[in-house]
This record gives structure tokens, C-alpha cells and sequence, in this order.
């Protein structure tokens, strides 16, 4: 039997326009029009299995959590979730800020579902993991924000569910800490719990999760292997909004080591780029510029052909092709890519193409941030980690 | 889990499940709420006893009241249920959607949610209670046999204030203006209700303050600390028939709408 089934699961809400008042009611003010915020998801988790469920805000993630945990009914179709569910959602919910540290971990335990002598149990437990013996009976209105959610987050993973639902959560507290909740996590898999992930977090994800549930519209669009579901997510994230004034458009394809396209990269790799620049104007030597970016980021790289380096004429009904190559040194994240078409002085820029996003995957390189800098440590002598020599060769 | 509705057995049960809960936040309600208070939990105390002085005054001094008690001890009595009544009444009706963040985000019985003021109030309830006791004892000079059954006059305030709030505050999910219908009736109802004055006093209007469901709680604990009060049996006929109703309506009410009444919140 698996742990969770959905079938046919759809989410209606019902807004209303106007204030929510007897009043509106009763004068026949206000009209209500309905959303749909899931539809027809179909979906079977077995026990033991950990899935991450993306998708881009408003794609209907929160309403499946919400679901799951019981909070609110489907309106229609069928959905049942096997043993108790404990939902790592919003840490702090529930947390009262006159109380102390040690009020608050008995409250919010029995509200995640625990009873009081579990609560009594785990509570050396919670304590050594928070960090924060030494505050304990202080009221958690006077904790740093870091101390208040190790707290939280301490309370919520002590609960021992069959299903457990993470929502944004671990994006808590300094690394060193969320190195800990990581590592804590990976135990809770181990033990056979059922993990499902909703999150903005991919690095987590794919760290995490072996099979990943992109939402899309308030339906599911990709269900598979995370890579996959990374790839799809990068693909959806984009807009084609056409150019303007520009008088070149470059589209680009991103290619991985087979040769397929795909959206998801493994470090050390090399990611290659497809790009087809069709013109307006005929265009003689054209310049060509390559930008990679942290999503959200500045320019981490930027490169551009240099001027006469590339000889051609271009024009209406005869595009530029090109290939690019790049060698993946960027660490787990999400990545854009744009690629520019100049004239032949590389000064005015004709026209780019839309960012391409794709998802770069170091799971196993242990190492965080943005540019894999290989390093190689050696500690009285001996090297004890060298990354470069392993995965770059 | 489809369709929404919780089966009444389910709800009963889960309900029962959840008492420890409500013990354990009203218990912290009450404690938060006097913590950074200076004078702390006098507070519950002095703010009805201050009400019964003031009213004691006006009616003995200003406007003369006539009562078959002495009048200071029959306002206390009086106002320590009526405090009660409409101090829980107007935090708990609002409680379902001042608790949103934590509603929308785990599952636990939505009755909890309305029951935790009026559980967390009742440790005032039963102090202001003594206090009109005492000064009841000190002005006639005795103690009526039924003081005993004191607690459970108050059991049925506690009852009638648990349905009254499940029912305003799943009503004020949905329409927000709940809030103030309900603190316009408690004006309404304080009135309505023989707290500054005796029933017999009501003249045409008694049939209305008997129909008023806090007429039967106060007649109820007068009848327990005077040993007497007017036509009890006809209030309490009322106030137990208002708390049956509006306990049944409340427990129709959350089987149906309580795992889609989070979502307007």
C-alpha cells in the first residue's frame, strides 16, 4: 500500500471580490469567481520513498501541501495519506514569544503531534540539537533569529512521522547548522520515513530526493527522476517574450555530454550550447558574446569573440550557427546563459537570446558555492582533499 | 479523505483526543497574557470587582436598586459571571482567524481554536466567583447549602460559552463583520441579562430576559450562593436549550466546514 495516493485531486477556491461581510452578502455585493489551484493530480508515493514537488509560485504547491497535511480538503477526487504525517512547515508556527524556550518546545511538540511524554522523551534530544541550553528559560521574544528557528527546527525533526512533509525549512540558520538538518534529514530517510519536499531549494532537492514532481498550472507536467524534473522546472522558468527593436534573434540549445538537450548539468562536465542567430539586416563579421549567471546573480563569466576574429556575411534566409563549449566549474545552483549577436566592432549588440536556465548539479563534491575552485588541501603532508586531481583531471 | 466532511463520530472523537491540547494552550494563554502584565494575575481579579464597585455605588447611592440581597455582594456575583461570559465570548469568536498562521498550516481539531479563551478564563472566573462569595458570606452571615453545587453553575457558563464561540467564530471566517455583531449583542445581552438589577425588576420585558441565555447562568450561581432566585427553572430551561442548539449547530457546522474553512483565511 503506498503511503500517499492522490487521484484525480483537484483544489477549488473560491474568491471573493469585496470584503468578506454579511453586509456584501445580504446587499448581494460581492461576486465570487472560482480558481482552480490544482487539477486532476494523480499521484503515488510508496513508503520509505523521498519526492521533491517544484514548480514556479502560484503552480499550486502550497495547496498540495496543505492537502497532504489535512489542513483542507480536495474538492474533488480522492486522496488518503497512510500513518501519521508530520509537517515541517513554517518553522515557528505556533511558537509564542512571551513563553520561554522550554514552554514552547512542550507546545509546539504536542501541536506537531506528540504526545506529552514523547515530548518528555525527545526533549534532551531537541535541546542538544537547538544549540541553546543556556537560554532555554529565557522567553524566545529575546532569541536571535538564528537561535529561535534551530529551536523550531529542532522541535519539528524530533517528531518521529511515517510521513514527512518539509516545506522551505531548511534554508535555516547558519551552514553549519543547516550541514546538521541536512545530515538529520538523510537519518529520517534512512529510517524509512517518507520525505515530501516542497521547496525553491534545489540544491537540497537534488541532494535529497531521488524523483522529483514539477507542477505546472496546478497540474503535473514532469514525474521522474529529479535530473529530469530540475531540467523541466529550468525549461518552464523562462518566457518567450520576443524582442523588441533588435534586428537579430539567437536562440540557443542546450545540449549535455550525449549530445541530448537537457537543463541539468553535473559539475566537472562541460555544458554545451547550440546557438542559431537568424537576421533582419544583412550583417557582416558578426561578434559573438557568451554571459553564464548565478540566477539572480551578476555576470560570474563573460566572453565575447574579439573583433574580425570570424569572417562572414549574414543576412535574411542565411542565419549564423554556432557551438559553444564551457567548462562546467560551477557548483550545484541555477545557472543562466544568454548569448549575444554584435556588429563587426563588437560595439552595438543586434540582439541576445533569452536567458536559457539550467540546473547545475556537485552532489557528491561536498562542496558549496558557486565556482568549483578545486581545492586541494594537505594537511601536515598529506592531502586530504583534492577535488581537482579527482573530477577535472 | 474526499469530499471535505468530517463524519460526526470522527469529530467527537478527535475533539476528545485534543482536550490535553486545549489544557496546554489555554494554559498558556492565561500565562502569556499576565506575564508582562506588573500586577500579573490580580488583574483578572480587579477589573470585575472594580466593575461590581463602581455599579455597587451607582445603584445604592445614585439609583436605588431594591434586592432581596445585599446589593454589593448580589452585583459581584452577578458580574463575576457576566465578565466571564462576554470576556471569552469576544477573545474566542475571532480565534479561528486570529489563529490563521497556525491553522493554515497544521491539523488539529478547528474546535480547539474557539475553546482555548474560555478555558484559559476560567481561573479568573472562579476568583472573581470566590471573591463574590466571600463578601456574600460576610454580608448575610451565612452560607447557603447549595454553594456546593457553585462549580456546576459555572460547568454550564463554560458550556454555553463553548458553543456560543464555536458558532461565531467559524461564522466570522466567512464574513468578518462577525466581530462586530457579536461585541453589538454582548452590549445588547449585558443589559438583557439581571446582572445590575433582579429579575422581578424587568416587569414586561422578563419573558425576553429569560429567553437571553446568560439569564439562566447568573440566576443559576445566585441560586447557589443566596440559596434563592427567581423563576430559575424557566432560565435554565432556556440557557440548557440555547447550549444543546448551538452545540449542535456548532458540531454540524465543523464536521462540514472545517477542513475548507482554512482556505478563506
Amino acid at each position: 500500500m503506498n503511503a500517499i495516493e492522490l487521484a484525480g485531486v483537484g483544489k477549488r477556491y473560491v474568491l471573493q471580490s469585496g470584503e468578506p461581510l454579511l453586509l456584501n452578502r445580504l446587499r448581494r455585493r460581492s461576486t465570487t469567481t472560482e480558481l482552480w489551484a490544482l487539477r486532476d493530480v494523480d499521484l503515488s508515493v510508496a513508503p520509505g520513498e523521498t519526492i521533491g514537488v517544484i514548480g514556479r509560485n502560484g503552480s499550486g504547491k502550497t495547496t498540495l501541501l496543505r492537502m497532504l497535511s489535512g489542513v483542507s480538503a480536495p474538492t474533488t477526487g480522492r486522496l488518503r495519506v497512510v500513518g501519521a504525517i508530520a509537517p515541517l512547515i513554517g518553522v515557528g508556527v505556533g511558537f509564542h514569544p512571551e513563553m520561554t524556550g522550554r514552554e514552547n518546545v512542550h507546545v509546539n511538540g504536542r501541536l506537531l503531534g506528540l504526545s506529552a511524554a514523547d515530548v518528555d522523551r525527545s526533549f534532551d534530544a531537541i535541546v542538544e540539537f537547538s544549540e541553546i541550553e543556556r537560554f532555554l528559560d529565557t522567553p524566545v521574544k529575546y532569541y536571535s533569529s538564528g537561535m529561535f528557528l534551530r529551536l523550531a527546527f529542532a522541535v519539528a525533526i524530533h517528531t518521529r512521522p511515517q510521513v514527512l512533509l518539509v516545506d522551505e525549512v531548511l534554508a535555516v540558520g547558519d551552514l553549519a547548522f543547516q550541514l546538521k538538518c541536512l545530515e538529520r534529514m538523510r537519518q529520517i530517510q534512512a529510517d524509512g520515513t517518507t520525505i515530501v519536499i516542497v521547496t525553491h531549494n534545489l540544491q537540497m532537492l537534488d541532494r535529497m530526493a531521488p524523483r522529483g514532481v514539477l507542477l505546472h498550472s496546478g497540474r503535473v507536467t514532469y514525474d521522474g527522476p529529479v535530473e529530469g524534473a530540475l531540467s523541466a522546472y529550468h525549461r518552464a522558468m523562462e518566457g518567450a517574450a520576443p524582442g523588441d527593436d533588435t534586428t537579430a534573434r539567437v536562440g540557443v540549445e542546450l545540449l549535455g555530454e550525449d549530445g541530448a538537450a537537457t537543463r541539468h548539468f553535473a559539475s566537472g562536465g562541460t555544458v554545451h550550447l547550440r546557438v542559431q542567430a537568424d537576421f533582419d539586416d544583412e550583417l557582416d563579421s558578426p561578434v559573438l558574446g557568451v554571459m553564464v549567471a548565478p540566477l539572480g546573480l551578476g555576470a560570474a563569466y563573460a566572453v565575447h569573440t574579439s573583433p574580425g576574429g570570424y569572417a562572414g556575411v549574414h543576412g535574411p534566409g542565411r542565419p549564423l550557427t554556432a557551438e559553444i563549449e564551457l567548462a562546467n566549474r560551477m557548483l550545484d545552483g541555477s545557472y543562466s546563459v544568454t548569448v549575444g549577436v554584435h556588429d563587426a566592432s563588437g560595439g552595438r549588440q543586434l540582439g541576445s537570446s533569452e536567458p536559457a536556465v539550467f540546473y547545475v548539479s556537485s552532489a557528491e563534491s561536498g562542496a558549496y558555492g558557486i565556482v568549483d575552485l578545486a581545492a586541494r588541501i594537505t594537511i601536515e603532508g598529506r592531502t586530504v582533499t583534492d577535488p581537482g586531481r579527482q573530477r577535472l583531471g | 479523505m474526499s469530499g471535505g466532511r468530517t463524519p460526526l463520530r470522527i469529530l467527537v472523537a478527535d475533539l476528545l483526543r485534543a482536550r490535553s491540547l486545549v489544557a496546554m494552550l489555554a494554559r498558556q494563554d492565561f500565562a502569556a497574557r499576565y506575564r508582562s502584565a506588573v500586577l500579573g494575575l490580580a488583574w483578572t481579579v480587579a477589573l470585575p470587582l472594580l466593575q461590581g464597585i463602581v455599579l455597587a455605588i451607582v445603584f445604592t447611592r445614585i439609583v436605588k436598586v431594591q434586592t432581596d440581597q445585599p446589593y454589593v455582594a448580589f452585583v459581584l456575583v452577578g458580574i463575576a459571571s457576566w465578565a466571564y461570559l462576554n470576556g471569552s465570548i469576544s477573545a474566542a469568536s475571532t480565534s479561528i482567524v486570529d489563529g490563521g498562521s497556525l491553522a493554515t498550516k497544521l491539523y488539529f481539531p478547528r474546535l480547539v481554536l474557539p475553546a482555548i479563551a474560555p478555558t484559559s478564563n476560567l481561573a479568573g472566573y472562579a476568583i472573581s466567583m470566590a471573591v463574590g462569595v466571600v463578601v456574600a458570606v460576610a454580608q448575610t452571615g451565612r452560607v447557603a447549602p447549595q454553594l456546593l453545587l457553585l462549580p456546576i453553575a459555572m460547568a454550564l457558563a463554560y458550556l454555553l460559552v463553548l458553543a456560543v464561540s464555536a458558532c461565531a467564530a467559524l461564522l466570522h471566517v466567512y464574513f468578518r463583520d462577525v466581530r462586530y455583531l457579536v461585541t453589538a449583542v454582548l452590549l445588547v445581552a449585558f443589559y438583557g441579562t439581571p446582572v445590575i438589577y433582579p429579575l422581578e425588576l424587568a416587569g414586561q420585558l422578563a419573558p425576553y430576559v429569560l429567553a437571553n441565555p446568560a439569564t439562566g447562568v447568573v440566576q443559576l450561581t445566585r441560586w447557589c450562593v443566596f440559596g434563592h432566585a427567581d423563576s430559575l427553572g424557566v432560565a435554565l430551561g432556556w440557557t440548557l436549550g440555547w447550549t444543546v442548539l448551538l452545540t449542535a449547530v456548532a458540531l454540524r457546522a465543523y464536521g462540514r466546514h472545517e477542513r475548507t474553512a482554512c482556505d478563506r483565511l
